[in-house]
């Protein structure tokens, strides 16, 4: 190395210098020691012992009681309930997180994609006036998530929520209809955050409200980068509108989908704001996410270990879901 | 879609007008919900929950949670964070993203590509460790455990980094004949035409640092040195917690990200294409 080759380098790592520290001391180093948590008992006022992989095994494992079995089939159960009473996870109320987490995240795919792709076509137009849509679609995306958990706290509200209100509005308007035919509609009263069968679905109509502008911004740049000779092409052709968006838009913009995928995913595995402040979780963990459960397991009970290895477990899923969508995207995305 | 080929009709222009004021309504209509309940009076809200107004309009329930819940404080607390994130991660991700463009030093491309994947892994992953760490330094409850965890960040880098390779060579190596160094290149000559790049950077922190939630929760617990959405979720738990105080508090914890928005709109969607398609 020539002496101006090694000043190159000298300078280059100081230019890093800043940069470089920090993403030591304050990523590189924690990541370490949340791995290292992982295998320990710790619990923040004692130091660590290692345990070796007993957190991933209480978080992962199952217990087996033949006794319960046997006990279950003589009191008269079923064979499904008896099975029930002989494999029981070490930690249900991880399990119960784990599910509500991918519930909520299939919810918000289903929700946000769509709606968002269809928002993004609708803008994708040269007529006036589109930016000032576009902006007002996206202004969810900047809000802060505790601010709007907190308006739709309200909107969702069982007895005065505009949302049943609104409801019941519609619902009696039906009714008039319906009764000359003889029947009456049930009272729209729901409990959207106190009932354990929509509470998830309120979380996930809040989430996908939040983010459907964020894809519809990418979607719509997506749609902008589509050559428009191929659409007059097809045109002159006699291609329909449909014909055009399934066999030139949709193949067009299918690595956007895909991108849209693995992002929506990423961020859903990680919810935590919407049910600390909707429903803390409940009612009876209907709303407990993976994230809400490492916060409380680590921060409210101070069991740091037992976090850590959920930690690493949500980073394990994130990991392997988003591999699965790289694999089973290369089947279907159309790179140019 | 519409327009792009096809002429189109008056009539249809009409109908996608209406349909997409209808979207908008109903996407922004939270917000107007927000609004117009922070200015009635509490007993009034269920009672005229459809009403756009109450009988007079409140001005002082924003008073309440500006001096009484002390939102006011909460507010200089976060802003005052949020511009010590803002310029510190600028400054270190332009030094870095300078480093990785310009300067050629043994094991540049290995570096970078461990940087590219550390984005992918969750802050919750590190979360436990780094709170550890705010405890050794005695940083807990202060504001250093909101600013210099958050001042380096990888995908600042990456995004200057991307900015700087895209400035020709020619003007770096006339300033280098000249005898400038390279401190002098990156302020004097980068820094003035990385404007949007700093634009947008600073947009994605401002949005991030303003709006965060479950580190200040767990960092902080002196109400005096609360952030913005600490002190709002405190509200609803308290003894002010009527709708119209909260939907105030809830105002003016998303008014200011939103005026920011619609001022630098072009940025914050430069910013979503950015991180998003490049990567």
């Amino acid at each position: 190395m020539s002496a101006k080759q090694r000043r190159e380098a000298f300078e280059g790592f100081l230019f890093l210098l800043p940069n470089f520290l920090g993403f030591l001391i304050f990523f590189a180093v924690p990541l370490a020691l949340s791995f290292y948590y992982s295998f320990t008992d710790y619990n923040l006022f004692q130091p660590p012992n290692f345990i070796g992989l007993q957190n991933y095994i209480t978080a992962l494992g199952f217990n087996f009681d033949p006794e319960a079995y046997r006990l279950a089939l003589a009191q008269g159960s079923s064979i499904f309930a008896a099975l029930g009473e002989l494999v029981t996870p070490k930690d249900p109320t991880f399990w119960i997180a784990l599910g509500n987490t991918f519930k909520y995240a299939i919810g918000v795919l289903i929700l946000c994609i769509m709606p968002s792709f269809f928002l993004a076509w609708l803008l994708n137009s040269s007529l006036p006036g589109m930016a000032i849509y576009r902006g007002l679609f996206y202004i969810p995306v900047v809000a802060s998530i505790v601010g709007s958990a907190l308006v739709w706290f309200w909107i969702y509200n069982r007895d005065s929520g505009v949302l049943n209100i609104a409801l019941a509005y519609v619902i009696n308007g039906l009714s008039n209809i319906t009764q000359n035919l003889g029947f009456t509609l049930p009272e729209p009263i729901i409990g959207w955050l106190v009932d354990s069968n929509y509470s998830l679905l309120s979380l996930i109509i809040l989430t996908s409200w939040a983010t459907i502008g964020y894809d519809m911004v990418i979607f719509l740049a997506a749609l902008q980068g589509i050559p428009r000779h191929l659409y007059e092409a097809a045109t002159v052709d006699g291609a329909t509108r449909w014909q055009s968006l399934f066999k030139i838009t949709i193949p067009m913009i299918s690595a956007t989908i895909f991108f849209i995928l693995v992002t929506n995913t990423i961020a859903v595995l990680q919810i935590f704001s919407e049910p600390y402040i909707m429903t803390q979780g409940g009612p009876a963990n209907s709303t407990l996410t993976i994230v809400y459960y490492l916060y409380q397991k680590g921060f409210q009970r101070f069991q740091m270990g037992y976090g850590s290895s959920l930690a690493w477990l949500v980073f394990a899923i994130i990991f392997i879901i988003t591999t699965l969508q790289f694999r089973v995207a290369n089947r279907w995305v159309y790179e140019e | 879609m519409l327009g792009q080929i096809e002429r189109v009709t008056t009539f249809q222009k009409i109908i996608y007008y209406i349909l997409m004021t209808v979207l908008a309504l109903i996407v922004i209509y939270p917000f107007i919900f927000m609004l117009t309940t922070s200015l009635k009076d509490s007993p009034e809200v269920f009672a005229s929950i459809l009403k756009p107004f109450g009988e007079q309009l409140r001005f002082e329930n924003y008073l309440i949670v500006l001096r009484t819940v002390n939102m006011g404080r909460y507010m200089l607390n976060t802003a005052f964070v949020t511009i010590c994130v803002v310029i510190g991660q600028i400054f270190t991700s332009m030094m870095g993203g300078y480093a990785f463009a310009r300067i050629n030093f043994p094991g540049r491309e290995l570096l970078f590509r461990i940087y590219l994947g550390t984005i992918m892994i969750p802050f919750v992953v590190i979360m436990i460790p780094i709170y550890k760490m705010m405890q050794v330094f005695s940083w807990l409850d202060k504001f250093q455990a909101l600013i210099i965890p958050w001042v380096f960040t990888a995908a600042g880098t990456f995004l200057f980094r991307q900015f700087f390779k895209s400035i020709p060579q020619d003007l770096e190596e006339a300033a280098i004949i000249d005898g400038a160094s390279r401190w002098t290149i990156l302020w004097r000559i980068f820094a003035p035409l990385s404007v949007p790049a700093m634009a947008t950077q600073a947009t994605i922190s401002f949005l991030y640092a303003w709006n965060s939630f479950i580190w200040p929760l767990v960092a902080i617990q002196s109400k005096t040195n609360y952030v913005v959405t600490q002190g709002l979720a405190d509200i609803q738990g308290g003894y002010h917690a009527s709708p119209p105080i909260i939907m105030a508090g809830a105002t003016l914890v998303i008014l200011p990200t939103v005026l920011v928005f619609l001022l630098a709109q072009r940025y914050f969607v430069e910013g979503v294409a950015t991180t998003g398609m490049k990567n």
